[in-house]
């Protein structure tokens, strides 16, 4: 029972290594040579975590070399469009001007239903109301609606409204995070004085952020934690 | 370009790696392979000190690689070599030579077959 504990804790590493090399983009948006990689590794993994008699190495060694071609074949992608086609197809546009192209879905062997569930999970529910709708080599519709019937924005509208600022986490589960702070450019002191002008202290606060006007959210500690 | 250089230093240990286990395992299989034979070869002649000392150098050799070949070849394998190994002890003492010939066959057989398996061969890869 111990073996199998070390070589998960083993195998939980070496995942954890390669998911890192694999890069966040794995995670989000996986294109099909990922996707198929991504369940070649886990059952890579799960192959000698069943069973103790196959050595570490041989899915180790496995995991390597296919987290290693990956990411070597998604830098090749980058660099030539042909190889990226070659690998991840391009997307085709299934909608124009309304009117779905026929040809393109039976090429993609898409059916109707598939289309119509597709935009609706878009929020489009008439497909006459559609400019564009392209699908994405990942998979996923990607819709351009006519321009009456795009919502409107602000500078559609005219409207004067102030530039927003990214708030920092400045203390997240009642711990200060002194990177936030210093990437800010606040000082502990102005920070401990900011807090004082509300009668808090650094201990009692369980969530604070604050953005670059200096305007804070705080959120005090209930006693739970 | 960072990525790319890590996921290269892996691959180059990776194959590298792979090449070098497979060296290491196939010298040393052969090792234990001649030794078997000789083993096999004191069991025709019936010598008792003669087998003694090939029984000897023989679970010598295996004490030494037996860690290594776990970290590469199907444990089962090996435990069975092992099991064998052990018996062949016990066959000698009581001068059991006809089982003592088969223990010896049966070691350098699966010896034979880790070696056919770890080759890179057509056979193996598909």
């Amino acid at each position: 029972m111990l073996i199998s504990v070390a070589r998960a804790l083993i195998l939980y590493a070496v995942i954890a290594c390669i998911m890192r090399l694999m890069g966040k983009r794995q995670i989000g948006q996986l294109q099909p040579t990922e996707l198929i990689i991504m369940l070649m590794v886990g059952e890579l993994v799960a192959i000698p975590l069943e069973d103790n008699d196959i050595p570490l190495l041989n899915s180790m060694v496995a995991v390597a070399v296919l987290a290693s071609v990956e990411v070597a074949a998604s830098i090749v992608k980058m660099k030539s469009k042909r190889f990226r086609e070659l690998m991840d197809g391009h997307s085709v546009i299934v909608i124009r001007e309304g009117k779905i192209l026929q040809k393109e879905l039976k090429d993609l062997r898409l059916t109707v239903d598939d289309l119509l569930l597709a935009l609706r999970q878009k929020d489009v529910f008439d497909i006459s109301t559609v400019q564009y709708a392209i699908m994405e080599t990942g998979g996923q519709l990607s819709v351009l609606l006519k321009p009456e019937e795009r919502p409107a924005s602000v500078s559609d509208v005219g409207a004067d409204i102030s530039e927003d600022s990214l708030q920092s986490l400045i203390i997240a589960d009642g711990r200060l995070n002194k990177s936030e702070l210093k990437e800010i450019q606040m000082k502990l002191s102005e920070l401990e004085v900011m807090l004082k002008a509300q009668k808090k202290h650094l201990d009692d606060v369980f969530l604070l952020t604050v953005d670059s006007h200096r305007n804070f959210n705080l959120v005090e500690k209930d006693g739970t934690i | 370009m960072k990525r790319f250089v890590a996921a290269m230093v892996i691959l180059a240990i990776a194959v590298g790696g792979s090449i070098w286990m497979n060296v290491y395992v196939k010298n040393r299989v052969e090792e234990l392979v001649e030794l078997a034979e000789t083993l096999a070869e004191t069991a025709k002649t019936k010598d008792m000190d003669d087998a003694q000392s090939a029984l000897d150098e023989l679970e010598n050799l295996w004490e030494k690689s037996t860690t290594p070949l776990h970290m590469f070849v199907i444990h089962r394998e090996l435990t069975e070599i092992e099991l064998n190994l052990h018996m062949l002890g016990s066959y000698l003492d009581g001068e059991n030579w006809a089982l003592f010939r088969e223990g010896t066959v049966r070691i350098k057989e699966s010896l034979e077959h880790i070696l056919h398996t770890q080759e890179m061969s057509l056979r193996n890869v598909f």
